[in-house]
């Protein structure tokens, strides 16, 4: 099964701090194995494109994965796993352009919300802002002191990822755009619509359809 | 960051299980919660990072490593903190 893996510099597993192989120019990187025992917990894990939001990190890899394979609610646990190829076009300027593009899906949702609410005024000075400097300050001016469950104080969170965004914090900048969901539906399913929004940008931007595509047969199977 | 979403970690929450998750004693979920607040969580990250080097220097010190003069300064301060 192919599969995505964020690591951190140098190919380094975030939290276990274990180095992955890497891939030569003609061949996988050699297989991690995990040890036997609870997969869920121990188990090689990465992310299907939908789980891609929720881990960010500075390194993005296609991966092959092994069996046993169990999905889980936001990743997918194997019994070993192989690097395969880096996603190239994840890099500090790409991570730039998706925290971007989360403030300005925020805008964009607030603005929705305030014409709906007819506050049509403050949509119109959200939609006239053209770069994050503006979207924070104006976002931060429209929400004055209003709560964050009223149409104005929605623009808190445009506010916030406009801000992160300018501070290069993708993280951040996205989880804002989920807490908007939240916010919007005041449920939980608001913040998946949107880590799936993100999902489906960052699978276009990264062209992770035409990757795993060209990356052969051999490796869609186990 | 604080939480919005139900289930999600607080920031003051990770602080509070890092020694466990160190020593391996969370529950799976709750593992889970933890490593997903610290991937959209820049401060959290960090923090996580100083603590495992702080781990891994303070696991090398033997207490004759640390001079005279510097275990005084502490034993001062740790007197002071208490009875404060």
């Amino acid at each position: 099964m192919l599969a995505y893996k964020f690591l951190s510099a140098g190919a380094i597993a975030p939290f276990t701090g274990r180095p992955w192989p890497l891939p030569g120019p003609r061949a996988p990187g050699a297989w991690i194995v995990a040890p036997s025992g609870d997969l869920a917990r121990y188990g090689v894990h990465a992310c299907r494109m939908e789980d891609l939001p929720y881990w960010p990190d500075e390194q993005l890899w296609l991966v092959e994965l092994g069996e046993p394979i169990e999905p889980m609610p936001l990743h997918v646990a194997a019994g070993r796993g192989r690097l395969l190829q880096r996603i190239t076009a994840w890099n500090a300027a790409g991570a730039r352009e998706y925290a971007a593009a989360c403030a300005w899906r925020a805008r964009d949702l607030v603005a929705e919300a305030l014409g709906r609410a007819a506050l049509d005024a403050e949509a119109s000075v959200l939609r006239a802002c053209i770069d994050l400097v503006s979207l924070q300050a104006s976002a931060t001016a429209v929400a004055g002191d209003a709560a964050r469950d009223e149409p104005r104080g929605l623009a808190v969170y445009a506010a916030g990822a406009a801000m992160r965004a300018r501070q290069g914090r993708y993280p951040e900048a996205s989880l804002q755009c989920a807490h908007l969901g939240a916010a919007l539906t005041g449920s939980e399913a608001g913040a998946g619509c949107e880590r799936a929004w993100q999902a489906r940008w960052l699978a276009h931007r990264l062209e992770l359809h035409e990757i795993a595509a060209r990356s052969g047969v051999d490796a869609l199977t186990v | 960051m604080s939480a919005a979403i139900a289930g999600e970690l607080t920031c003051k929450e990770l602080v509070e299980l890092v020694t466990d998750y160190f020593e391996d004693r969370l529950p799976t979920g709750e593992n889970r919660r933890f490593e997903l607040h610290v991937c959209s969580c820049t401060g959290c990250r960090a923090y996580l990072a100083q603590m495992r080097a702080l781990v891994r220097a303070a696991g090398r010190l033997a207490e004759r490593d640390l001079p005279v003069a510097a275990r005084e300064n502490l034993l001062t301060a740790f007197r002071a903190w208490k009875r404060a």
